[in-house]
């Protein structure tokens, strides 16, 4: 984007790139902070400071990964500076009560509540894997670290959500070492 | 050779993973191939799960707005609620003395710095989706001929919702106001504060100002494009 971003042209193109990406950002920031207002806040704050920083934006097509970057950085600037309170789950799945069950489907809602409960360190793994369709080299340069780490985030992320909803998981494996790339290895 | 628990771990980990050796496994295993089938069911609802409807999120017709955020929408509302007791004391008072109160085009003006980024020039237009309800709240729609709108919010003004657009025209992005509560009984030019302008009567439907920046706009145009814009809105109540 560094043809024409000074011109109106380039605010143009990238408010449009923005609108088009919107949802998914949403989504992301929705399942990070478990919390919409929050969302659309750190979302909105994003669009700003990625103008501002367009000129480090190769290309339209790293659009999507270089906002969600900025996103996690901006969520976690937004815990610092607010230093925000440890919440209780079920108090947050109460209040998101309408987004959780905007799909009018019992089993959708269960396991979005059941998103929830996951630890933000296996929630965030399975988010950029399932949502965002990154593969586990990507979300391992995302999230600084190695891809056995996250293969093991990502296998006790699933493990314990199934847990959750009440799957049958008595062909599940037993818990794994921390580093499952041998097994993964194909 | 890989074994079931290994197959298994990989599988929760990336159900769509591929390879020789989970190929392998799975053509040789009489339960990994119902494993996995059960495990793929399970990441379709996952993935549905985590694609919440577009329709619900919430919607923004300027990506690059200043946003409020939560803690300071709060204590703007609790400020907001104390200023706006004091306006209401304070306009008691300037009726109860008879003084004048600021004009209508003072007041479009002054609403124009709370939101300098809606004057972006731009070829993308606020999607329909998101113009119609702010043009339904006003009971009315805007035909295409009224020019690309470009941005479009439901703004309080003067103690009502209004729409406040921008449409862009060959002169450059200009702001229109629909002011259905606000009657003039003829055309109003204005020019202060670096905006120019007219309030122009709708018959019935109070008023829409109508104005672009800078002080060196023609206002020929300007009136040009709120007889345009006047034409264009069709009233659905």
């Amino acid at each position: 984007m560094k043809d024409d971003v000074g011109g109106n042209v380039g605010k143009a193109r990238f408010q449009a790139l923005c609108q088009a990406l919107r949802p998914d950002l949403l989504r992301f920031a929705f399942w990070l902070s478990r919390d919409l207002a929050l969302a659309e806040d750190v979302v909105q704050e994003t669009m700003l400071r990625a103008w501002k920083a367009r000129d480090s934006l190769k290309s339209e097509s790293a659009a999507k990964p270089w906002l969600l970057t900025i996103i996690r950085r901006e969520y976690a600037r937004t815990f610092e500076r607010k230093r925000l309170a440890t919440v209780d789950v079920d108090e947050l799945i109460a209040r998101e009560e309408p987004m959780l069950a905007a799909a009018h489907d019992q089993d959708l809602a269960e396991l979005r509540a059941a998103l929830f409960k996951l630890p933000e360190e296996y929630r965030e793994p399975l988010v950029l894997q399932v949502l965002m369709g990154y593969s586990t080299t990507e979300i391992a340069a995302e999230l600084g670290l190695s891809a056995g780490a996250v293969l093991t985030r990502l296998f006790r992320a699933r493990k314990r959500l199934r847990v959750l909803c009440g799957e049958d998981t008595s062909m599940d494996p037993e818990d794994t070492p921390e580093d499952l790339s041998k097994d993964c290895e194909s | 050779v890989i074994e079931c628990a290994q197959y298994r771990r990989a599988m929760l980990a990336d159900p769509h993973a591929e390879g020789p050796a989970l190929s392998e496994h799975l053509a040789h295993c009489p339960e990994c191939p119902g494993y996995r089938e059960r495990l793929l069911r399970f990441e379709g609802r996952l993935t549905r799960a985590l694609r919440i409807d577009a329709q619900v999120l919430p919607q923004s017709t300027q990506v690059l707005r200043k946003r409020v955020p939560r803690n300071e929408r709060v204590r703007r509302n609790g400020w907001l609620a104390m200023a706006a007791s004091l306006v209401v004391a304070l306009l008691i008072g300037t009726l109860w003395l008879g003084a004048p109160h600021s004009s209508l085009a003072a007041d479009v003006v002054a609403h124009m710095a709370g939101e300098p980024d809606a004057w972006a020039r731009t070829d993308v237009a606020v999607p329909a989706a998101d113009l119609a309800p702010v043009l339904a709240e006003a009971h009315m729609r805007l035909r295409p001929d009224a020019g690309m709108v470009s941005y479009a919010q439901s703004c309080l003004f003067r103690g009502h919702r209004v729409p406040h657009l921008v449409v862009q025209t060959d002169m450059g992005p200009v702001t229109v106001m629909v002011l259905v509560h606000e009657t003039v009984a003829t055309p109003r030019m204005f020019d202060e504060g670096g905006y120019r302008g007219t309030i122009v009567p709708v018959p019935g439907h109070g008023s829409i100002a109508v104005l672009i920046k800078g002080e060196q706009g023609d206002l020929a145009q300007v009136e040009s494009v709120a007889a345009r814009v006047k034409d264009a809105i069709v009233w659905t109540g």
